[in-house]
């Protein structure tokens, strides 16, 4: 798929603007702070209701206004398809076809979408909080019922910490600890089965970006083990809860569950995390990127729209050339950069100066 | 604001703190009570006064009601073994509306919330076990909302009324009847399909 044009509406530094893309490879370069990542945040927003570089949506909008609008046309075996989503006083209300979702999780990844950006080494160097985010955003467009249980698994925990907190009774806490092991128990099965499909495509993806003959290895690392089914792992869930029992009652939070699961990444054998050198570090997230992309292509059947934000800079010519041949698989990428990178020849280029397109075409 | 009338100004306070009422909404309602035709203000501050004062919850089911009993407690032709737990007064109305339902109500007036500070000891739970005590029920349907809240608070009364061997069942959740499956969502659908039921038997 791809968006043959998109318009911004009081996002970040763009008061009302309109861009028109051709399918392929679309360069979007301007001067630092321009508005060149917030264009391809918006793009990102529009897709999954939240932006790629923060929590807070109220950051998104303009300074000085009280509401924003991302909308794309988006071109498909489907045919044509107009995506909305609104920003403001009433939260985030989305549109497809001019059609209102009233619940924003049933909109959700309609359109998917993935995004490198600088950050990415974090995948490799980060705290597990930032590989369970990847995981979340990539399997919650594989699956709805993947993103409505964790919405609820995480809907369940913070009520049961809430409880914890204020030391509640058991009989109080047990409703909680059998909704967070239900949920839980699924999420843990799904991503233990997604684990291994990912594995073998990020080694690949690894493989094709490197040169040198390095192996890279990705493992789930659960904080409940998933060995046998939905079922085994509730088990198993239930029992790790009941030893903590005593930890979550001095610390006054839930100390085991799927909120606490990593993946453990190693390169040449030693763990990337403490061992890699930075180059490793980032052909290794570049990596995992690859694999979301080509994993959601196939489950998805069609490749999802790729927003490479900065991302060359980091990298040398050989890498970058062959990262433009691993993501030659997409049919519309958006790749932001101030100087033009060596070796990649653009379908079209988009020029922007402080919130205004200058060009684009 | 020296523009505005220090009344109009006290009267869109008072309003924005009824819930789903918005600065806006109230001030159109403002207006709506100023320009309405003689005698409707009054008559509607007298109403507001007596539902104040004489409506009160049914000291059985807490329903509300403006005697001591409301007229589903009262009617001596439904079923006291069989009770249907809602979370609000309005709940207890849709399910009326069915006609499906002959047995009685308990209103908990809220659901389980530790996020909102509400726990069972906030809501209806002791009068409901003493009910189930008293009129020796043989089945309590939870009725609360499908959400993680309705869902904790079905769980927690399963386990409270346990011990009393009182079957406890919760409504199902599935398709709405008339509606296309393409409309559902697919959690729906799924649960649909777990809770399919074989036909013609």
């Amino acid at each position: 798929m791809f968006a043959s044009q998109i318009h911004l509406k009081n996002f970040r530094n763009y008061r009302e603007t309109t861009v028109t893309a051709p399918p392929g490879l679309i360069l979007v370069v301007g001067p630092n702070g321009a508005g060149k990542t917030n264009l391809l945040e918006a793009v990102h927003f529009l897709a999954l209701g939240r932006s790629f570089r923060t929590n807070r949506d109220r950051d998104l909008v303009r300074l000085g206004e009280d509401a924003l609008s991302v909308r794309a046309t988006v071109q498909s075996a489907c045919g044509e398809q107009l995506f909305a989503l609104d920003y403001g006083a009433a939260g985030k209300v989305a549109a497809v076809n001019d059609e209102t979702i009233p619940r924003l999780i049933d909109y959700v990844g309609t359109l998917a979408v993935v995004a490198f950006g600088p950050d990415d080494l974090a995948l490799a160097k980060g705290e597990p909080a930032v590989r369970r985010r990847f995981l979340d955003v990539w399997l919650g467009q594989e699956s709805r019922e993947y993103l409505y249980t964790l919405q609820r698994y995480y809907a369940v925990l913070r009520s049961r910490n809430a409880l914890l907190a204020r030391a509640a009774p058991r009989a109080e806490m047990e409703p909680y600890d059998h909704e967070l092991v239900a949920a839980g128990a699924t999420l843990t099965f799904f991503r233990a089965g997604a684990a291994s499909g990912l594995a073998a495509a990020a080694a690949a993806a690894y493989g094709e970006l490197a040169p040198e003959d390095e192996d890279f290895v990705v493992e789930y690392d659960p904080a409940v083990p998933c060995d046998g089914d939905e079922e085994e792992i509730g088990r198993a869930f239930e029992r790790k809860l009941e030893e903590g029992r005593g930890a979550e009652e001095r610390r006054r939070q839930t100390l085991v569950g799927p909120h606490r699961d990593d993946l453990r990444l190693a390169v040449k054998g030693c763990d990337a995390r403490r061992f890699a050198s930075e180059g490793q570090q980032r052909t290794a997230a570049l990596s995992l990127r690859v694999a979301q992309f080509r994993l959601l292509k196939k489950t998805r059947g069609d490749p999802p729209l790729l927003l490479l934000d900065d991302v060359a800079s980091e990298l040398d010519a050989g890498r970058q050339r062959r990262l433009a041949d691993v993501v030659a698989g997409a049919e519309q990428i958006f790749f932001t950069a101030t100087t033009p990178p060596a070796g990649i020849e653009p379908d079209a280029k988009i020029r922007i100066s402080e919130g205004q397109i200058e060009a684009s075409g | 604001m020296a523009w505005q009338s220090k009344l109009i100004g006290r009267l869109v306070n008072e309003l924005t703190k009824m819930p789903g009422v918005g600065r806006k909404t109230a001030q159109r309602l403002t207006y709506f009570l100023l320009k309405a035709p003689e005698g409707y203000v009054e008559n509607l501050a007298r109403l507001l006064n007596e539902v104040k004062q004489h409506v009160s919850p049914c000291r059985e089911c807490g329903n509300l009601t403006e005697g001591e009993q409301c007229g589903v407690c009262a009617d001596d032709t439904r079923n006291r073994r069989l009770i249907c737990v809602v979370e609000e007064p309005a709940d207890l109305t849709l399910v009326e509306r069915t006609g499906e339902f002959n047995g009685v109500y308990h209103v908990l007036m809220g659901v389980i919330s530790p996020l909102e500070g509400i726990g069972p000891d906030q809501l209806r739970m002791a009068e409901l076990v003493n009910r189930v005590q008293t009129h020796q029920a043989v089945e309590v349907i939870v009725a609360t909302d499908p959400d993680v809240e309705g869902d904790t608070t079905a769980y927690y009364i399963a386990k409270l009324l346990s011990p009393l061997g009182v079957k406890v069942t919760r409504i199902a959740r599935g398709l709405p009847v008339g509606g296309d499956l393409d409309f559902a969502d697919e959690v729906t659908l799924a649960q649909a399909i777990a809770g399919r039921q074989e036909i013609g038997k």
